[in-house]
């Protein structure tokens, strides 16, 4: 699953370990779901689109969906 | 923003590891040793608490694992460890099989299985964390 997290990050001037401490996971976190090593639950997916203020499917994208 | 380097959990987990598991191995590893080299042959209930100490670690270390993925909040770390845990036994698995193998066949030195696996073990599970460093 693609997604716009670094982007997102990027335009809030936010590192990594800034993501990480908003939304109470480790750094390591937050660079395998970036780097698209690990897809996150529900219920981080929605933290997530809280954080950003943001839809789900504005953040991720369903890959399938594309092909 | 402090950055965040373990969760409370992985911190609890590292103190268990520090001062249970590794005493524990140790203790059982110069245990091990001191009675085979002074030939003593422990039996009965002795051979018995023996038996059970020397198992000990692993108990521990079953019990620490276990309380960890209970207390951690963090899915990808959680998720981490169960994968790091089932390549370590997949390796540790053919490294053992490999040697039996390897042993039926050639004149190879026997090795005590329970420490060198018990590397072998520890090595590959860190392997796989250093991945997602």
């Amino acid at each position: 699953m693609k997604n716009r997290l670094k982007v997102l990050r990027a335009e809030r001037d936010w590192s990594q370990a800034d993501l990480a401490e908003r939304l109470e996971v480790s750094r390591q976190s937050v660079n395998a779901i970036e780097t698209g090593k690990f897809d996150p639950s529900l219920p981080l997916a929605f933290k997530l689109a809280r954080l950003f203020d943001m839809r789900i499917e504005e953040i991720f994208t369903d890959e399938e969906q594309l092909g | 923003m402090s950055p965040r380097v373990g969760s409370p959990a992985m911190y609890r987990y590292e103190d268990r590891m520090l001062f249970v598991v590794v005493p524990l191995f140790v203790l059982s590893v110069i245990m091990y040793f001191s009675l085979s080299h002074f030939h003593l042959h422990p039996t009965r209930i002795w051979a018995v608490l023996f038996a059970a100490f020397m198992s000990s670690p692993a108990v521990a270390l079953i019990f620490s694992i276990g309380r960890y993925l209970s207390e951690e909040k963090d899915e990808f770390q959680r998720s981490l460890l169960v994968q790091s845990i089932l390549w370590a036994l997949g390796v540790t698995i053919c490294a053992d099989f490999f040697w039996m193998v390897l042993g039926t066949y050639m004149q190879i030195p026997r090795m005590k299985d329970q420490f060198l696996f018990a590397m072998v073990f520890i090595v590959s599970f860190w392997v796989n964390r250093w991945r997602y460093r």
